[in-house]
């Protein structure tokens, strides 16, 4: 009889280093005492802080707080703090600050030298860390990362393994159904398609799973109106709608994607995209999870589920 | 791809087009959100809560001693904000308190905090319901004043029993009523329930400006004097003032022996804790608000208390003070039951556009409508409770602190209904307690209801913990989670905040309930402080204890299930 399998799972980094790297000792330090490892897609950051050097001192500014750094140590704990939040950094001139200010097309090129540069030392890093343990990870985009970190995460020398548009076996007789893609969202981020076609793809992978009641679906947005999706309703210019001193939420996840767990009922539903809307629900069989994400404050969040031969055993939230 | 962006301070930051970044929530709604929390009674009837304390009411220059004690719980809880700004700047999340002592103390804290909030809370809606009712009586009898009519003006035996009063079976259906409206405003669509709740909260503001403005200049206290008898069966506002005189001195001898006394001002600081709940409720919003947070969340909260100390102090007492201190002390303190040898003026609490209808019948419908305000503050606070409650019955439910199915998302509603149906089910077993005799008398004295006063008293004790314990965090964060301290506001002076600020709810829970249980334990006591005591700190103890049962139960009910909640927090080194 196969032993109960624990799946530690966890999403949404956007490019927050300390909540990475807890990721990483989580699983390496044996925390939750993990057999599989997932992170459900939303690699990158969303925006670079830059340093801007005078005269050997350094000034930046972090969520409004001016910062200043006057020697390497400095700059380097500076460079870190702007890390762990989920920013990417770039020391340079004032002159070049303006130059990057009145120029978007070179903005662009150094946000995506900065994403992929962070996406090397993450992979490396968990090779590192992992590569000689027992616990497999795997990792999808979501539609928030670039194409330009696909090669990296298909990279062979890495330990992670890529999974998206994927079906794969894993341990205690399981299959990870993986993708990454979105419906579409107000930012026309890059991994994003209409519903149809979102379900039309999802549905082709289905059909390759053997038993969806040994199936883990990992999908980065999560099913429409299922609590896991509860996001700020937007105005005409993308800002959160306000009554009542209150923030108005609404549903944002993917019909698509509720449809193809309806119609299969996997045993689990991984999925993140909604960093706010963390939970689990159940949707008919389906207990579907989405961690939430709070990686921009240094804080992991996560989920541990035990799957027993008869099927979901417990599910608990943690956080480190 | 990338654009530029301003931030707070009109520094540089390169955001990415598609980066979906929303932290976009003005200073302004945050401010709103934090004032919002405020809403209750007080609108038309903060003159009661002069005397809600039991203790003598003394004035000094332009305040009233309650108007004084909410200017120095506002100076404290300056501290607390700066402590809840650093804080939700580094964990901003819907929760509040309780995310922060579960992370920096632990969870068995961290629950028992928040569960005394949530009956704490559920006690304030207790003490609301009946008030909601009042507050239409009172509405009526505005009408009634104003406009004549046999329905108006016997407006006070709607919602009662044959005995005039509104208890027993009469009492309890009618705060059913009132309930069930609650429950129907919790269970609307979310775009509706902000509509509704929008609607009434704008309402409710003009209505303070308006009582405010035309309280002071189109009435006058002779034209008060001489009509009140008509309404009060021959009863003077003289009289009215010196039935009050066993808490009456009217003026303090000594301003600074007074501010420091260890057995009456704690009780009125204690009334005011009760007044200013609630701008820590809404910490979770700073996790939006766009720019620097530490100062964004600091304008907000400290906003939200200078409103709520100047409709606690200068409101109320310009305009009791306009119209007659002394009456309107007295006249509260009659509404509570201190007074026994006149009848309550009008059969009503001091309700302030009532005493202005008085004053100035021709502008009744002006009265009526704040008055009918008055009605929808309380009520409009219900559901805001309801739904704050039941995003912590998600918080325990996913926490594991009670079982799943407590925090279920009901599919239909989009909403965890067990646990607002346990909310409001808990709120009419209050309500119960209020309308029947049911109570060992020693707790409820002196007939074994639990009456508004006690309900008060024991949702002040009951939320103890959620005033100390940001305290505590302040002081521990830097030595249970220096991770997350790291880049915090303020992180290098957040043990001395909270130092300075435990000064302050300790002083007020030492005086005003540990100290009289130990006097009255060593028979030193007065009979007043055993009656608030009585029911205040018996009720504590009683739910604190259910609190410790289910924690107790929880873990052995997770143990047995294989779940091992030591996981739950456990710090996790990034390096």
């Amino acid at each position: 009889m196969a032993k109960t399998i624990r799946i530690y799972l966890a999403s949404d980094f956007h490019a927050a280093e300390k909540a990475w790297r807890k990721y990483l000792n989580a699983i390496k330090l044996n925390v939750y005492k993990a057999d599989i490892a997932l992170v459900a897609g939303d690699f990158t950051g969303k925006a670079i802080v830059p340093i801007v050097e005078n005269g050997g001192s350094y000034s930046a500014e972090l969520f409004g707080v001016q910062r200043r750094a006057g020697s390497a140590e400095e700059l380097a704990t500076l460079e870190r703090d702007i890390a762990d939040v989920g920013y990417y950094s770039a020391v340079m001139n004032a002159e070049e600050t303006d130059r990057l200010t009145s120029d978007p097309g070179a903005r662009d090129e150094l946000l995506h030298r900065l994403m992929n540069a962070r996406m090397e030392e993450w992979m490396a890093l968990a090779t590192e860390r992992l590569g000689d343990g027992g616990v497999p990870l795997y990792v999808i985009p979501g539609n928030d990362d670039d194409f330009g970190i696909d090669p990296i995460i298909d990279n062979p020398a890495y330990f992670p393994q890529n999974a998206d548009g994927k079906v794969l076996d894993m341990p205690g007789d399981l299959q990870l159904l993986a993708y990454g893609w979105s419906n579409n969202t107000p930012w026309d981020t890059p991994r994003e398609v209409t519903e149809d076609d979102l379900f039309e793809r999802l549905d082709a992978l289905a059909a390759q799973v053997r038993d969806p009641r040994r199936a883990v679906f990992m999908i980065h947005v999560p099913p429409h109106d299922s609590g896991l999706d509860t996001a700020p309703i937007l105005d005409a210019n993308l800002r959160p709608t306000i009554s009542a001193g209150d923030v108005l939420r609404g549903p944002v996840g993917s019909t698509a994607v509720r449809r193809v767990i309806e119609k299969y009922q996997p045993l689990l539903a991984v999925h993140g995209h909604i960093h706010e809307s963390g939970g689990e629900r159940r949707i008919g069989q389906t207990l579907c999870i989405n961690p939430g994400s709070e990686a921009n404050h240094g804080i992991l969040r996560g989920y541990l589920v035990d799957i027993g031969p008869k099927g979901i055993e417990r599910a608990l939230r943690v956080e480190g | 791809m990338a654009e530029m962006a301003e931030s707070g301070t009109g520094k540089r930051l390169f955001v990415r087009q598609s980066s979906g970044l929303v932290r976009d929530v003005s200073v302004t709604n945050a401010l709103f959100f934090n004032i919002a929390a405020f809403v209750g009674v007080g609108l038309t009837l903060y003159p009661a809560f002069y005397s809600l304390a039991f203790v003598p009411v003394w004035r000094f220059g332009p305040f009233s001693e309650y108007g004084w004690a909410a200017i120095i719980t506002g100076i404290f809880c300056v501290i607390l904000a700066l402590i809840f700004a650093s804080l939700t700047s580094v964990m901003p999340r819907s929760g509040g308190d309780y995310v922060f002592t579960t992370r920096i103390v632990g969870p068995f804290l961290g629950w028992l905090e928040s569960w005394t909030l949530v009956i704490a809370s559920v006690a304030i809606m207790a003490f609301e319901v009946p008030l909601v009712l009042r507050n239409i009586q009172i509405t009526g009898r505005i009408i009634g004043i104003g406009a004549g009519g046999h329905f108006f003006k016997n407006a006070n035996n709607w919602f009662t029993n044959s005995s005039g009063e509104i208890t027993g079976w009469n009492g309890l259906i009618w705060s059913l009523v009132v309930l069930a409206v609650i429950l129907g405003i919790v269970l609307l669509p979310t775009r509706r329930f902000h509509k509704v709740v929008t609607i009434m909260a704008g309402i409710g503001v003009a209505s303070f400006v308006l009582m405010f403005v035309f309280g002071l200049l189109a009435t006058h206290p002779s034209d008060f004097q001489h009509n009140l008898p008509k309404y009060t069966n021959g009863v003077s506002a003289d009289q009215i003032a010196k039935s009050g005189s066993a808490i009456l001195p009217g003026h303090t001898n000594n301003f600074l022996s007074d501010i420091f006394s260890r057995t009456v001002f704690p009780f009125m600081l204690g009334i005011v804790f009760l007044q200013f709940i609630g701008f820590q409720y809404s910490a979770y919003i700073s996790g939006e608000v766009r720019g620097n947070v530490k100062r964004g969340v600091s304008i907000a909260l400290l906003g939200a208390l200078l409103v709520g100390v100047i409709a606690n102090s200068v409101y109320v007492d310009l305009f009791s003070n306009h119209i007659g201190f002394n009456t309107t002390t007295a006249w509260g303190y009659n509404y509570w039951g201190g007074v026994t040898n006149i009848a309550l003026p009008l059969g009503q609490p001091p309700s302030m556009p009532l005493v202005a209808v008085i004053a100035n019948k021709t502008l009744w419908p002006l009265w009526a409508l704040i008055s009918l305000a008055g009605a929808m503050f309380p009520l409009l606070l219900c559901p805001v409770y309801v739904n704050f409650i039941s995003r912590m019955g998600l918080a325990w439910s996913l926490d594991r602190q009670l079982p799943e199915w407590f925090g279920e998302v009901n599919e239909r509603m989009a909403a965890p209904l067990n646990a607002i149906l346990a909310t409001i089910g808990l709120c009419a077993v209050f309500l119960w307690w209020q309308n029947f005799a049911v109570l060992p008398k020693s707790i409820a004295p002196p007939d074994g209801k639990l009456n508004l006063v006690a309900t008060l008293w024991f949702s002040i004790f009951m939320a103890a913990l959620t005033w100390i314990m940001p305290g505590v965090n302040a002081i521990l964060i830097r030595f249970r989670r220096p991770d997350l301290i790291r880049n915090a506001p303020y992180r290098r002076w957040l043990w001395l905040l909270g130092v300075g600020w435990l000064v302050f709810p300790l002083w007020i829970y030492w005086f005003a309930a540990v100290k009289p249980i130990y006097d009255n334990l060593t028979n030193s006591g007065t009979g007043r402080l055993d009656y608030l005591n009585n029911s205040g700190i018996t009720g504590t103890l009683v739910f604190t204890a259910a609190g410790l049962v289910i924690w107790g139960i929880m873990k052995i009910v997770q143990r047995s299930k294989g779940v091992d909640t030591s996981m739950l927090f456990a710090e996790i080194p990034p390096d």
